[in-house]
């Protein structure tokens, strides 16, 4: 068969390269639900997992914004105890002629 | 524009459907390569995806330590708290004016932020005694 080629400039190569690829994925997603497909089964399974790590790092990243939260939490009381115990403290001392 | 002879088949006028199935085959054979970077690349991303949930537990670990650690000193912070109310107390009552334990008093002040749990509750048990003494009897 005899196939008609335009003159391509650099830019348009880019572009048929990005378009090119667009279309494989694009084939890749509807082959995918294909039970013929070859890679079907390991796909959805890779999928599944990838699906799976990324709900735990979700559930990760909020456990660390969590944990970042009590701990500045637990400072600043440190800081008001330790401010209130040195005023008193000092305060003893000076009553008890220190 | 230029015309280019490929190997691809000609289209058989007389039945157009097996023309298309056999070019739809050529495709297929062609992209299937594809498929295996594209499945390729999805293994690269969930071994990504794992170093990134390893590292995230480390984080956690690290940051439930820190809070740990922190909730220790804020748990003696609190007992020298009490601690230090308990002898404001004794002071207002006006125990402290007896000389030893004015000077008895006075030091523990001095040293009351480097005493260590045991020392403290040994100290907090002592003034609460001597409170009650005071105070309900």
């Amino acid at each position: 068969m005899k196939v008609i080629q335009e003159n391509n400039s650099k830019l348009e190569q880019k572009n048929n390269s990005d378009f090119i690829s667009n279309i494989i994925n694009r084939i890749f997603l509807i082959c995918k639900n294909d039970k013929n497909f070859k890679l079907k089964n390991q796909t959805e399974e890779i999928e599944f997992k990838i699906s799976t790590l990324q709900k735990k790092i979700d559930s990760q990243d909020k456990l660390i914004l969590q944990a970042d939260d009590l701990y500045k939490n637990v400072k600043r009381r440190v800081d008001i105890l330790n401010s209130e115990n040195s005023e008193l403290r000092t305060n003893l001392i000076e009553s008890l002629g220190g | 524009m230029n015309i280019v002879e490929t190997n691809i088949p000609d289209v058989d006028m007389y039945n157009i459907s097996k023309s298309k199935v056999e070019l739809a085959n050529r495709i297929i054979q062609g992209i299937y390569p594809l498929f295996d970077e594209i499945y390729s690349e999805k293994v690269n991303d969930l071994d990504g995806l794992r170093q990134i949930l390893s590292n995230k537990r480390l984080k956690i670990k690290d940051k439930k330590e820190e809070i740990e650690t922190l909730y220790e000193v804020y748990k003696r912070k609190g007992k020298i708290k009490k601690l230090l109310n308990r002898i404001s107390k004794l002071s207002k009552s006006g125990l402290m004016y007896d000389g030893s334990l004015k000077s008895e008093t006075l030091m523990l002040l001095k040293v009351i932020e480097s005493l260590n749990n045991e020392k403290l509750d040994f100290h907090l048990l002592e003034t609460m005694k001597t409170i009650k003494k005071r105070f309900f009897q």
